[in-house]
């Protein structure tokens, strides 16, 4: 089997090397990216590729087909906010695209791309449980919305090639000692403002879970979307007391009021709206990723916080 | 169709009612307004339109209700009377081998199944019918009572049975025992714990001889005359129905409460209430968690209870037995309302040892954190509660997918025992009348603060603990309330939405709907018990689609508990107003559970048919209208 990765320097891309580098049915690795890796490991190769130059379709596909690529990883994704949300866009959606198209003209057998549980966004009017049939939403969101305009685009690809079978795991928030994403970075602040007289119920999945559920997505002879999420909900405020950072209620109101200004100012990229993600739940089932992709998590939620808290220290 | 036919009259009739003057108003509410204000003479039919025997059936079961308190009362607080003791004055042989007989033959006939569905059993079901029609006079005859109770008593009896027959059974004293005629099962399981027959015969108040009624159930027909006493209906079904028989509280709050009052009467201070609570003696019952166990027992007497209806109490004494319903009834019948503490009882076991509270976790993945003392588990209960509204750490370190905290929610149980038993007094009537599988149970908001979801909750965890734990739907409104809804969600509140319920469903839970929605808390004080519009008959749809059955249930107490006396406008906390109450306060809370709603008329793609849903849904609605009246008729005091 031979597996091409887009953005191995992300986190999932680092804890899905090894086991890609460990697994025997894997002949070789190659690696898609702007800067070479400094831990290449033995069956990597390494290919200069940036997702969001014109014309990268026409690469990439020269590329897969001259490394006989069965199968994909697209983990390049910024998966972040940042103020360069003009990036971003081109990364995300562009380079998806991009890939998306290398994909169909080079006739890959299989294709897995990360995302969050997060785009189902916290709505007031959602279920208890996302499922993974329900509607995407967090619209007022850039971050968000990208990433939803992403998975369009892959479901109507899915749908148009009945052949490449395609898979989209939809991650809880990663945490992890060395996972680095808007959430974590939060959590490593040390006091995470909150909002008072709400306290919604959040999960999370260690980056080894995480990296487990990839690796398993290579495979598993099942397709389609799948919610990865760790073991456990727990309320927002605990998650941050077992982060080792202290929660800061603050009253709706002002909390708004200070997020809009630092976001106007430029201090932070924080929209408004983000903090939907601390006012109401949003849980997602986890049900089909166990019956079908065999994904069940290994780190317990104490645990998984622990990793957390130890990394601060 | 009659059924049907009967609906729009019914609701012509609302109205009307409404209009009353002043001069019918019930003597029990001392603010006499509003739907309070109900004519006395006609009762509407509680059971609604589809129900076959409405208002005496209801009225039996609150009197059972009454009996049964009654008895356990006699059990309750005693010391420990010796079964043993009893026998030597019990009449012996003829006695236990009718019993015996009886016992056996009820178990035969009314397999276990039925503890389930007790409306099902004809047996049940007949001789209530019978009775209820000329019940409502004065003389219902020895026989007219005897046989349902009896059947229920069999009934309730054969699990125990199953677990202990030999003690029981060998022990014909126990038949003499007058706490017998309550709980024959708790006897049986544990010969230990022996009704003082001493007592009770020193009882002035005990006209029956054991042995009489022993020897000849007719005695039975003596009490009659409460029987025809409309503030004591009895209700023979509502212990025979389940295991919740055992397990009822409002019997078993009664007990305390009557003693003091009646002092003459020793033998309330029997420890029937232990022996109850360790029914299941032997091997771990079903139901094995007894409110007796898990609570702080006593509450004032049950409403059915009224000072002047000091007659003898009815007595659903369970036939086989042959214990003589005289002999139960009587002491807590004299219990007057007026008592409002119900005195501690001593033999109760602490509540943290609740075998409830376990059964309680069992669908939650984190063990229970027992509180060591009742004082600072409730304090840091409290404060846990506070910590959690607020979104400060809780200590919560999981939640099941709802949202419920399992942690929380026990620590927080003993003070939700302590409102229920001690501070509202809720009294259960009905709770058989629950299916064993999903269900969708539709009541009414009482009060301006939502305390009703937690109350019913609690209802069903005792009556029922064997029922999957129930979930109830919260509107958005309150939802999503600052505080008030992250409360709500860790002790298991889950928003009202149409996929949350199906999922509830699916998970085999019965789910609590409270069709008024945020309408149903900002009435004001003057229009309490005046239902809203019932939504949009969601729950209707959903139930059909499902097919699980709709229990209507009546919440009468709340209203003047927390009546709304104002309402500050709160858009900015995201609420459309707070209501202005005073700390909620310790009126009488009544849960009526009514018997499941019949679909059966259900078109073929009756979600769809609008008409026919609509129509559900008001049928229900007048259904648990007539429960309320009902309900506020029988009332003796607010307090």
């Amino acid at each position: 089997m031979r597996v091409g990765v887009t953005g191995v320097s992300s986190d999932l891309g680092r804890g899905l090397l090894p086991r890609l580098e460990a697994d025997p049915l894997v002949e070789k690795i190659v690696v898609f990216d702007v800067a070479r890796p400094k831990d290449l490991t033995r069956k990597c190769v390494f290919v200069r590729a940036d997702l969001t130059r014109p014309g990268m379709e026409e690469e990439l596909t020269r590329s897969f087909q001259a490394q006989q690529l069965d199968t994909l990883f697209h983990l390049a994704f910024v998966n972040s906010r940042v103020h360069r949300a003009a990036f971003a866009h081109e990364l995300e959606v562009i380079g998806s695209m991009h890939v998306l198209a290398a994909t169909q003209a080079a006739g890959l057998k299989r294709l897995i791309i990360p995302s969050l549980t997060a785009l189902y966004g916290a709505r007031p009017n959602a279920p208890a449980l996302f499922h993974e049939r329900h509607a995407l939403g967090g619209a007022g969101v850039r971050f968000i919305t990208d990433r939803v305009e992403v998975e369009q685009h892959i479901a109507r690809f899915a749908d148009a090639n009945p052949a490449i079978q395609v898979i989209v795991l939809r991650f809880a928030p990663v945490v992890g000692a060395s996972a680095n994403n808007p959430f974590t970075r939060l959590l490593r602040t040390g006091f995470v403002p909150t909002i008072m007289g709400f306290d919604p119920v959040w999960q999370v999945v260690h980056e080894d879970d995480a990296a487990t559920a990839l690796h398993l997505a290579l495979t598993t002879r099942a397709r389609g979307v799948f919610n990865v999420v760790g073991e456990a909900a727990a309320p927002f405020s605990t998650v941050v007391r077992l982060s080792g950072a202290r929660s800061l209620p603050l009253p709706g109101p002002v909390l708004r009021a200070t997020v809009r200004a630092l976001d106007a100012a430029g201090v932070s990229a924080t929209p408004v709206a983000m903090l939907d993600f601390l006012k109401y739940s949003w849980v997602a089932d986890g049900e089909r990723a166990r019956a079908e992709l065999g994904f069940s998590p290994r780190v317990p939620f104490f645990e998984a916080m622990q990793s957390m808290r130890e990394a601060r220290s | 169709m009659a059924a049907r036919k009967k609906t729009p009259a019914s609701k012509k009739q609302q109205p009307a009612k409404k209009k009353q003057p002043a001069a019918k108003v019930l003597g029990n509410d001392p603010f006499a307004r509003g739907a309070a204000t109900r004519e006395l003479k006609t009762a509407p039919p509680p059971a609604g339109p589809r129900t076959r025997t409405p208002t005496p059936e209801l009225q039996e079961r609150l009197t059972g209700k009454t009996v049964i308190s009654a008895a356990l009362a006699q059990r309750a607080p005693s010391g420990k009377a010796i079964i043993t003791a009893a026998l030597a004055e019990a009449p012996s042989s003829p006695a236990s081998g009718a019993r015996r007989g009886s016992a056996k033959s009820g178990a035969v006939a009314a397999p276990e199944r039925a503890l389930t569905t007790p409306q099902a059993s004809p047996e049940v079901g007949a001789p209530t019918g019978k009775r209820a029609s000329p019940g409502a006079t004065g003389t219902p005859t020895a026989r007219g009572a005897s046989p349902e109770v009896a059947a229920p008593t069999a009934k309730r009896a054969s699990p125990g049975v199953t677990a202990a027959p030999t003690t029981h059974h060998a022990s014909p004293e126990v038949v003499a025992a007058p706490a017998l005629v309550v709980a024959p099962t708790a006897h049986h399981a544990s010969p230990d714990f022996t009704v003082d027959p001493t007592a009770h015969r020193a009882s002035p108040q005990l006209s029956v001889d054991p042995e009489a009624h022993h020897a000849s159930p007719d005695v039975a027909a003596d009490p009659a005359a409460h029987h025809a006493s409309p503030h004591l209906p009895v209700d023979p079904e509502a212990h025979h129905g389940s295991p919740a028989l055992v397990v009822d509280p409002v019997a078993h709050h009664a007990a305390p409460s009557g003693a003091p009052i009646d002092g003459p009467v020793p033998h309330f201070s029997s420890p029937s209430v232990v022996s109850f609570a360790s029914t299941p003696t032997p091997a771990p019952a079903p139901f094995s968690s007894s409110p007796t166990a898990t609570g702080p027992a006593p509450s004032p007497a049950p409403f059915a209870s009224s000072p002047t209806a000091t007659g003898p109490a009815p007595t659903p004494s369970p036939a086989p037995f042959a214990s003589s319903p005289t002999l139960v009834s009587e002491p807590p019948v004299r219990t007057s309302p007026t008592i409002s503490a119900g005195a501690p009882q001593p033999s109760a076991p602490p509540f943290a040892s609740s075998p409830t509270l376990v059964a309680d976790e069992a669908l939650a993945p984190v063990t229970p954190r027992l509180p060591s003392s009742a004082d600072t588990g409730l304090l840091s209960a409290l404060l846990g509660a506070v910590r959690a509204g607020v979104g400060l750490a809780s200590r919560a370190t999981q939640l099941d997918h709802w949202g419920k905290d399992a942690t929380l929610a026990s620590s927080l149980r003993p003070l939700g025992e302590l409102l229920y038993d001690r501070y509202f007094r809720v009294q259960v009537e009905g709770a058989q009348h629950l299916p064993a599988g999903p269900c969708v149970i539709v009541a009414n908001h009482a009060g301006a603060l939502p305390l009703d979801g937690p109350m019913l909750h609690l209802a069903l965890r005792r009556e029922r603990p064997e029922l999957p734990e129930a979930r109830w739907l919260l509107e958005d409104q309150i939802f999503h309330a600052p505080f008030a809804g992250v409360l709500a969600n860790r002790l298991g509140a889950v928003r009202a939405n149409p996929e949350n319920a199906h999922r509830l469903l699916d998970e085999g839970r019965p789910i609590i709907v409270f069709p008024e929605g945020f309408h149903g808390l900002s009435k004001p004080f003057s229009e309490r018990y005046q239902l809203r519009r019932f939504g949009r008959g969601g729950y209707v749809k959903i139930a059909v689609r499902r097919g699980v059955p709709i229990v209507p249930v009546a919440i009468v107490g709340g209203e003047e508990s927390m009546p709304l006396l104002a309402k500050v406008p709160a858009k900015f906390l995201g609420v459309e107003h707070l209501p202005i109450t005073p700390l909620p306060l310790p009126t009488r809370w009544f849960i009526r559970f009514s018997p499941p709603f019949d679909l059966s008329d259900a078109p073929p793609q009756a979600e769809t048919n609008l008409a026919w849903v609509e129509r559900t849904n008001l049928s229900v609605r007048d259904q648990i209208e007539a429960m309320i009246t009902d309900l506020l008729k029988q009332r003796q005091s607010v307090f």
